[in-house]
């Protein structure tokens, strides 16, 4: 399976920002509010530039979350700073209004205004701000060509597809260049098809954006291709917040473990597959041979598409590796086995297979993943 | 025949007849409300309509009805509105007891009402004996007092029908605008006005048929002066008791057109939209 998503330049690559420093003009974020039995104790950070994913079950207080940064709920306790400005706190008896915090927001189901064209949705955020009508239209409309939309500028919101009005919400949400985005699953009323067109749509929006971004999300992939650094809520608080590749590769609860905790590489296409680490055969894949030679990629590899074996593998298997056993943990039904050997791997495994394989650290097995499980991604 | 219709829209295909009884008297209560409308309609003077209608006593009451009705339209959606965004959008104590006393007025005898304006803003009312002593104003039997009557009986049905609109409105989209900078007021504006827009239509029109229509309170508030207080209903009132039936059959058929057109005005409302 072939995903794209847009290049990223090279001010947004995650190794620029896995810094983890507070910066004064991103969004620091302590947030504390009772919501029924649900304490939602959040601490997060997003540097100016920096995407930060908010990855949760349901009901783990995501959207709750987003509503405290964008102020549409007062905190109870904590303290949130937008660009260095204290927008929220409940100690200091500071509440910053949302119409007078610089931010942005997408909701999931797009919410154009139904009595104003497009364009005039785009503008609303400018001229609320002072801008004058012609201004503010002649900046909507850079806005909506800039997502490819500039052909809807008059269309009414009801006569646009869900994919259309999600690319006017986004537009309509970065117009008054708000030092927080803060997006609510913004992809996740769209079919599959759209969503990838989506991604790269805000992935393009992004590049120019200055300030901060917080994206919620239930989707890994999401998480994992859009963000610098990926945070986990479950229940209320965080369980784990790192960069995306290490929440793929040390995933701390069996909730991530199972959704996020993916195989995950970047590397180049070349003759036969994807080189990963110099030196080591290529991971083959079904899908490279659609992408031109030396595209960069990611490579994705869910645990459970590995298969181990204490011999060598019969018949031929095109990805087929010795490895070490690191690491056994059980994770609720699943055994995962952390595996050294060219690069690192995970696999996941019955308790059962555990057992008859004999999987314990220093073992030797072979690691097999057939090359239609191989997931690539265009970088 | 009549056939039994299934739940979900589609004739059943064993047609049984209805039940007699029930048939029998679903048509005695068709007879009931439209035998009356056409014996109006039957018994009226056609060639006499337009010298009727041409009369300076009919003219003067239709022009009065309209600007007294469209005046008490006008101050119900100036005054309804903000009360229906106060019933749907905020909370403080006693809001359901407020909710309860704005809707009285749908339920209450029109007489009754009129009564009651008296009391308040007669000329010995509680605070008609202040306007009259510090301002000169008497509203009690004057034109004014025709538009506070309708005003009375219409602003309930504004304020239920706005209040509807707004509650069933996606509060999301104030959120949203809220995000973009746009306060309290500028989004009431430019926002939940717009959104809720054919609700405000909506109860306007079911606001002026009622004011156009009213009786009770305005003869008992404002009694029936011709040319000042005695709009089309009052009009058609004396012309009874003046024995002038053609008069009275005129003016009522004036009144049933307009129903009939405000209904036609609001039938995706009330009929659902047209098959």
């Amino acid at each position: 399976m072939i995903r794209t998503k847009a290049r990223k330049t090279e001010a947004r690559t995650t190794e620029t920002h896995r810094d983890e420093t507070p910066s004064p003009s991103g969004l620091t974020a302590s947030v504390g509010v009772r919501l029924g039995s649900l304490e939602l104790d959040v601490d997060l950070l997003a540097p100016e530039a920096g995407v930060v994913a908010v990855l949760g079950p349901n009901g783990a207080g995501k959207t709750t979350l987003l509503r405290c940064l964008a102020g549409l709920r007062p905190l109870d306790a904590g303290r949130v700073t937008i660009g260095g400005t204290v927008v929220d706190d409940p100690a200091a008896r500071v509440f910053v209004p949302p119409e007078r915090r610089s931010i942005g927001f997408v909701f999931q189901d797009a919410l154009l205004f139904p009595h104003l064209s497009a364009l005039d949705n785009v503008a609303f955020g400018l001229r609320r701000r002072g801008a004058r009508t012609v201004d503010a239209r002649r900046r909507a409309l850079e806005w909506l060509a800039r997502l490819g939309t500039e052909y809807l500028a008059q269309a009414r919101p009801r006569e646009l597809s869900a994919g259309q009005a999600q690319r006017v919400a986004l537009a309509r949400a970065l117009a008054h260049e708000p030092r927080l985005l803060l997006l609510d699953e913004p992809f996740s009323a769209l079919d599959a098809a759209v969503r990838i067109e989506m991604r790269r749509a805000l992935r393009m929006a992004l590049v120019k954006f200055t300030g901060a971004v917080v994206l919620v999300t239930h989707d890994p992939v999401e998480a994992l291709s859009l963000a610098d650094r990926v945070v986990i809520i479950e229940r209320g608080q965080v369980t784990q917040a790192d960069a995306p590749y290490d929440v793929a590769a040390r995933p701390r609860t069996p909730w991530i473990a199972g959704l996020v905790g993916v195989n995950l590489w970047h590397g180049t296409v070349e003759a036969g597959g994807v080189s990963i680490v110099a030196g080591s055969p290529p991971i083959v894949s079904a899908d490279t041979d659609r992408l031109p030679l030396g595209s960069r990629v990611s490579v994705v590899v869910h645990p459970h598409a590995v298969g181990l074996y204490t011999a060598p593998p019969q018949g031929t298997p095109r990805n087929a590796w010795s490895m070490t056993v690191t690491t056994v943990e059980r994770h609720g039904g699943r055994v995962r086995v952390g595996l050294d050997g060219p690069f690192p791997l995970v696999a996941e495994v019955t308790p059962s297979a555990a057992s008859e394989t004999g999987l314990s650290p220093g073992a030797q097995v072979w690691a097999v993943v057939k090359a239609t499980e191989v997931e690539i991604f265009e970088d | 025949m009549v056939r039994v219709r299934t739940n979900d829209g589609h004739r059943s295909v064993h047609t049984g007849s209805a039940p007699w009884p029930i048939v029998t008297l679903a048509v005695v209560a068709t007879i009931v409300l439209v035998l009356p409308l056409v014996a109006l309609v039957q018994r009226a003077p056609w060639s006499a309509v337009v010298d009727e209608l041409r009369s300076p006593a009919v003219r003067t009451a239709l022009r009065l009805s309209l600007v007294c009705s469209l005046s008490a339209t006008a101050l119900a959606i100036v005054l309804g509105v903000p009360l229906a965004w106060v019933l749907a959008r905020t909370e403080f104590r006693g809001r359901r007891a407020l909710r309860a006393l704005v809707t009285l007025p749908v339920v209450l005898p029109p007489v009754v009402g009129g009564v009651a304006l008296l009391m308040a803003f007669g000329r010995r009312g509680l605070v008609g004996q202040l306007l009259d002593d510090w301002f000169g104003i008497r509203l009690a039997f004057t034109t004014s007092g025709v538009v506070l009557a309708e005003t009375f009986v219409a602003l309930p049905f504004l304020v239920l029908a706005v209040e509807g609109a707004l509650r069933s409105s996606d509060r999301r989209y104030e959120d949203a605008a809220a995000t973009l900078g746009s306060g309290r007021l500028s989004t009431f504006w430019r926002v939940t006005l717009p959104i809720v827009g054919p609700g405000i239509g909506a109860g306007a029109v079911l606001a002026w048929a009622r004011a156009l229509g009213e009786f009770g309170a305005t003869i008992t508030f404002a009694a029936n002066a011709p040319g000042r207080t005695q709009t089309v209903p009052l009009a058609v009132y004396q012309s009874l008791e003046g024995s002038d039936q053609d008069g009275a059959i005129v003016l009522s058929l004036v009144l049933l057109v307009v129903s009939f057109s405000v209904l036609v005005a609001l039938r995706d409302r009330w009929l659902g939209p047209l098959r």
